[in-house]
Parts: structure tokens; C-alpha cells; sequence
């Protein structure tokens, strides 16, 4: 009788559980940089990805709605957990950063001012950046800062 | 159906850790001085009673014609985990998702656990408390090297202190249980429940000052900011260790409502042969039906209402079985 139990429960645990509904690691692209912008009430965002020279746009009323729009280029899910850079305006940082915070984006993701964030992540490397910043740190002309840095410091 | 003192300080421990995981307060210096302040206060209510009732309720199986209201107050707090556990898949990257799926497999889950009993449940509250604790002490660790000592001030949160106090109190829905497990354990039952407090405000605090010191800010902005500390911690370069606290974070759930499964089940046996299914059931239902919105003031409400009913009823008992020795 414990055995049937025992069956039952694994049986139940296998079905019931996330595998059913699994993504497979190669169905998802992972995403290393992205910039946004946010005009006439629409995201406007630029893609790239973790070892892929190429980048994707996409539009949307949100954030997630953009990075969807994105997908669309190509077949895979986006995933934004491990994002690494967001570049932003300036006078945009505020608005956007904060409504990140509750997209799957991590708040230690580095985040980079600029004029024209979409065509900067399009046109640059993901590990360059991340060497920009790093050497600008160290000769004293840039602060490293992360989304939650830059929301704690208005 | 015993728990030893150091089962009753795991159960319980757990039954906090769920909540604090599951709360959306944000972290800041007040809530840790509104959690001193809330934990005094609940030491102060639930000594004196268990002391009381450790003088003149001996026998627990005197008291099952009264224990609906136990059973009540444990189908309640069954009810909010499941809320809880949707609110949260739904809100965080989880592998499940939908509304069934994650009440299902919970379901089935706790109710092959009830089935074991209170004692196994308290081995296993063990265990799990053991691996929740080396979990922490792993988020601690790999998310100190973003402290900003500047982000503890605070300034950021506006509530005062006394919110605070009301929000731990809102939130230890599981204080009716502090009393009345204690019943179920046969020594040091008062040594369990001042270790459980300690280390209650001990979670509470280390967790919240990481969480205001690395996220400040944040952590008012994010829905669930422990989830949120979580994605900070990357002991392995851009690993997250959020799947550790998703796991953890299933363990407590299951342990939980297994628990909650249980003590209703001792007191609904009385009136249905499978108390563990009827309860059961009545937790999945009304999980999906309240979606956990932790509505503090509702939360507070409950947990004031029945713990005031849980020591009313607790001392009444008690004096009558005083009465009732006197006169034999």
C-alpha cells in the first residue's frame, strides 16, 4: 500500500510540477545589454545578447511589452535575469530604471547615461562596455553605478 | 502526537520565515525597531499563557470538543498560504505558473505529508529550518560586498515605527500556533518558544538591515523585496541564487501547511473521517479564492482576533479544570 502511495506521490510530482512547462535552456536567449529609450508614451528598446554580435528592437506600451515586441525577430524567449548593462538618458533614468524593478531585471544590473541609448547598445559590445566602465573607474573619470545606486541617489 | 522543544522552535521558525519571504514591507531601520517592539509584545502575551496552561491543561485530548476554533484559525492560515504561493509564482520568475499547477502540487504534497503526523512534521521543520538558516547565511555572505552603509538611513521610508510594530504583527499570523503547539510538546516547551523568538527577530533583522543596506530604496519599489535581495546574490560571478530561496521557499511552504493540515485535522476527526482531505480542501479552495492579498489590516485583525480567542479560551479551560480538581 505505502508503495502505490509512494508511486502516486512521484507520479504527481513529476506531472505536476514546472517540467511540464519547461523551457529549455537552448529555446532561451539570454540578455547581456540593453538600451531604452521612452517616447510618445512607447518604449523603444534595443537587444543584445550574451555572445551574439547581432541586436533587436522592439516597441511597446511597457518595458515587457517591448522586450516581447523584440522576440518577435527572432525564435527564442527573452530572458532579462541576467541582464549586465542598461543604458538610459539622463533625463530619462528616473522613470525607466525604477519601472525595471519589478521586470525580472536585477537592480546590481550596471547602468550607463547617454544621449541616444538604443543606437549606443546597438552599435557597441557588451564586454567592451563592461571594459569602458571598468577602466574609466579606475583612472578616477566615471563612478561604476547599478540601477539601485542610481535609484538611492535621488 | 509530541514535538520536542527543539521541533516546536523549527515548526514555528518556518511558519515565520514563510511570512517574512511572502511580505512586501519594505526594509529599513524602522522595521527592524517595530520588530523588537512587536516581538516584546508577543513574548509578553504568549509566556504568561503558556505557563498557565502548562500548570492546568494537561491532556490535550480533553480539549478537542472546543478545538474547532483551532481548527479554524489553522484552515486560515492554510488558506493565506496558498494564497500566498499564487500571488508569489505569479509576481516572480518561477517554473510553474498559472493558478492550478502550483495548488495542485502544493496539495498533493502536504497531504502525503499529514499523513505521517505531527512528529514527522517536527523532524522534518528540523531539517528544513537547518537548510533555510545555511540558505540565509549564503544570500548574507554573497550580497555583502554590495552594502552602502548611506542606504541604511532609511530616509527613503516614511512610515514611522509603529507601522512597523503592527506590520510584524500582522504578518506573525503565527502567534495562536506559538500557544497552542506548545500544548503538543512534552518538555521546555517555554525554552523552545523564547529560542524561537530570539530567532525570529534574529531573521527578521539581519535580513531586513542586508536588504536596506544593499537595496535601500528599492525595496519599497519591488513588490516582494526579499526576492528582490535575492537577485543581488551571485556567489558563482552571474549566477543568482534565487532558485536556492525558490527552493527553500517551497520547503517552508509545504511545512507550513502541513502543519496547518494536521492540527485541524486532530480537531475536525471528530466530525469527518478524512479530516486531513476536508481540510485540505478547504485550504486550495480558499487559497484560490483570497489570492494571499496581504491586506495588512485584514492580517492583523485575524491574528489579533484569534490569538485573543486562542488565550481566552486556553485560560477559561484552564481555571475550569482547576474547578473541576478542587472539587474531586
Amino acid at each position: 500500500m505505502k508503495i502505490k502511495i509512494l508511486a502516486a506521490a512521484a507520479l504527481l510530482v513529476f506531472s505536476l510540477s514546472g517540467c511540464g512547462n519547461k523551457l529549455e535552456v537552448r529555446d532561451r536567449a539570454f540578455v547581456q545589454s540593453a538600451g531604452i529609450e521612452y517616447e510618445d508614451e512607447q518604449y523603444e528598446i534595443c537587444l543584445k545578447l550574451f555572445e551574439d554580435s547581432k541586436y533587436y528592437n522592439g516597441r511597446g506600451n511597457t518595458f515587457r511589452e517591448a522586450v516581447n515586441d523584440a522576440e518577435k525577430m527572432q525564435g527564442k524567449d527573452f530572458f532579462t535575469g541576467h541582464m549586465e548593462i542598461v543604458s538610459v538618458r539622463d533625463e530619462e533614468k528616473m522613470p525607466l530604471l525604477e519601472s525595471l524593478v519589478n521586470e525580472n531585471v536585477s537592480s546590481g544590473c550596471l547602468v550607463v547615461l547617454c544621449d541616444d541609448p538604443v543606437n549606443y547598445i546597438s552599435r557597441n559590445d557588451p564586454e567592451k562596455i563592461k571594459g569602458m566602465i571598468s577602466t574609466a573607474e579606475r583612472n578616477g573619470t566615471a563612478e561604476k553605478v547599478n540601477i539601485c545606486d542610481v535609484i538611492n541617489s535621488e | 502526537m509530541k514535538l520536542s522543544f527543539g521541533q516546536l522552535w523549527a515548526v514555528l521558525f518556518l511558519f515565520r520565515a514563510f511570512t517574512f519571504i511572502s511580505s512586501a514591507a519594505d526594509y529599513s531601520v524602522q522595521r527592524i525597531l517595530g520588530t523588537a517592539v512587536s516581538v516584546l509584545i508577543q513574548l509578553f502575551i504568549a509566556v504568561p499563557v503558556i505557563r498557565f496552561c502548562r500548570k492546568n491543561i494537561s491532556d490535550t485530548e480533553k480539549f478537542r470538543k472546543g478545538g474547532i476554533l483551532f481548527a479554524l484559525y489553522f484552515i486560515y492560515t492554510g488558506m493565506t498560504a496558498f494564497g500566498k504561493i499564487l500571488d508569489i509564482t505569479a509576481a516572480e520568475n518561477f517554473a510553474v505558473s498559472g493558478k492550478i499547477f502550483p495548488v495542485v502540487l502544493t496539495a498533493a504534497a502536504v497531504l502525503y505529508c499529514s499523513r505521517l503526523g505531527l512528529g514527522s512534521a517536527g523532524r522534518a521543520a528540523v531539517v528544513v529550518s537547518g537548510i533555510f538558516i545555511l540558505f540565509t547565511a549564503i544570500l548574507v555572505l554573497t550580497s555583502s560586498g554590495d552594502i552602502k552603509a548611506e542606504n541604511i538611513s532609511g530616509s527613503y521610508d516614511e512610515n514611522p515605527v509603529y507601522h512597523y510594530i503592527l506590520t510584524d504583527f500582522s504578518e506573525s499570523t503565527e502567534l495562536p500556533a506559538v500557544i497552542i503547539l506548545s500544548l503538543f510538546t512534552d518538555r521546555n516547551r517555554e525554552k523552545g518558544v523564547y529560542i524561537y523568538f530570539a530567532s525570529k527577530f534574529l531573521l527578521v533583522s539581519v535580513v531586513t538591515l542586508l536588504g536596506a543596506a544593499v537595496l535601500g530604496r528599492v525595496s519599497a519599489l519591488a513588490d516582494y523585496p526579499f526576492f528582490e535581495l535575492c537577485s543581488f546574490s551571485s556567489p558563482l560571478g552571474v549566477q543568482r541564487s534565487d532558485a536556492l530561496f525558490i527552493s527553500a521557499y517551497a520547503l517552508t511552504a509545504v511545512i507550513f501547511i502541513t502543519v496547518g493540515i494536521v492540527m485541524s485535522a486532530f480537531w475536525l476527526k471528530k466530525y469527518f473521517s478524512h479530516a486531513e482531505i476536508v481540510s485540505m480542501i478547504f485550504m486550495a479552495a480558499g487559497g484560490l479564492v483570497l489570492r494571499g492579498e496581504a491586506v495588512y489590516t485584514a492580517d492583523f485583525i485575524f491574528t489579533a482576533a484569534f490569538t485573543s480567542a486562542v488565550v481566552i479560551y486556553l485560560i477559561l479551560k484552564g481555571k475550569r479544570n482547576d474547578r473541576k480538581e478542587c472539587c474531586t
